[in-house]
């Protein structure tokens, strides 16, 4: 495999989709190639700059999954916040378009909402038991 | 991979609990790569909503000839270049001008390197995104904006190029 076209798929080698024959060439080239090596380098670098910039980004609100959930036909009858962004309980109250009611409760953690209850889930997995 | 499939087969038959892990798996990168097309957080915001309604409402239709997250993101994608479209008619053709060719951010920015990328190209932010946060290959890549393998690579060439010289 010549320079330009290892070079053309070192992003894919980054981040490991090549499949195995395009992965052993380019390897390969790399090991006896310094100029495609230093350019294996930036690029991983970049990728990983990139990732960084994007972790960055603003979180998704919370009320994006309350507006598709009133969309797909669940109702919010009503919700308590308790506790701080970093760490907090929530509570809600809702009805299904099945008309079933569904109580929900979800910690939060350094910011990210974890599921704990949800009587749904708990009627779904004792239906299968 | 095997996991997303058997959750969207239950999204496809209607089970709530199924969707919500769903939603909470796939909408915050949906947010992400319509934040990477559109540079808007509503717009953006829009965009999670009316892709998830989607899939939904559309789970049954997903054929399984492609990875779970590609079948998403290409809703994603309609569905950015959908709202871009009523933004116009609805007479907001300056803000849409901004958004797609004007460097200028529309959201706050963070940092040097998140500036750099919302300065490439839409064609080549997309590109980047989709390589190293989403980790597709470049075959998928290709199927999803419907472009030659080759094409994807020429702008990845070129998106790395303008990262280079924007970071140097």
């Amino acid at each position: 495999m010549e320079c330009e076209q290892v070079r053309a798929l070192i992003p894919w080698y980054v981040n490991g989709t090549l499949s195995g024959d395009e992965a052993a060439a380019v390897a390969e080239h790399i090991a006896v190639c310094a100029n495609c090596r230093e350019e294996l380098a930036s690029t991983h670098q970049l990728s990983l700059q990139v990732r960084t910039a994007i972790d960055e980004t603003p979180p998704l609100p919370g009320r994006v999954w309350d507006r598709v959930r009133t969309e797909k036909g669940e109702v919010q009858l009503g919700s308590l916040d308790l506790g701080s962004f970093l760490l907090g309980l929530s509570l809600g109250l809702s009805v299904t378009r099945r008309g079933r009611a569904r109580f929900t409760s979800s910690m939060r953690l350094l910011g990210r909402q974890v599921p704990i209850y949800s009587t749904i889930e708990k009627e779904e997995n004792s239906g299968k038991s | 991979m095997a996991h997303e499939r058997d959750l969207l087969a239950r999204v496809a038959r209607k089970d709530d609990a199924s969707f919500q892990r769903l939603y909470e798996e796939f909408a915050k990168r949906v947010f992400r790569y319509a934040l990477t097309l559109l540079r808007d957080q509503h717009l953006a915001e829009e965009v999670v909503q009316e892709t998830m309604i989607t899939v939904w409402d559309k789970a049954s239709t997903y054929v399984g000839s492609s990875r779970v997250s590609t079948w998403i993101f290409g809703i994603a994608r309609h569905k950015s270049y959908d709202i871009l479209k009523k933004e116009k008619k609805g007479g907001r053709m300056d803000e849409i001008a901004s958004v797609i060719d004007d460097p200028a951010p529309a959201i706050e920015r963070q940092g040097h390197v998140r500036t750099a990328i919302d300065n490439l190209p839409p064609d080549q932010r997309e590109i980047i995104f989709l390589t190293f946060y989403e980790n597709l290959p470049y075959k998928a890549i290709a199927d999803l904006l419907d472009i030659p393998e080759g094409t994807v690579k020429s702008r990845m060439y070129y998106a790395k190029k303008n990262l280079a010289e924007a970071l140097s």
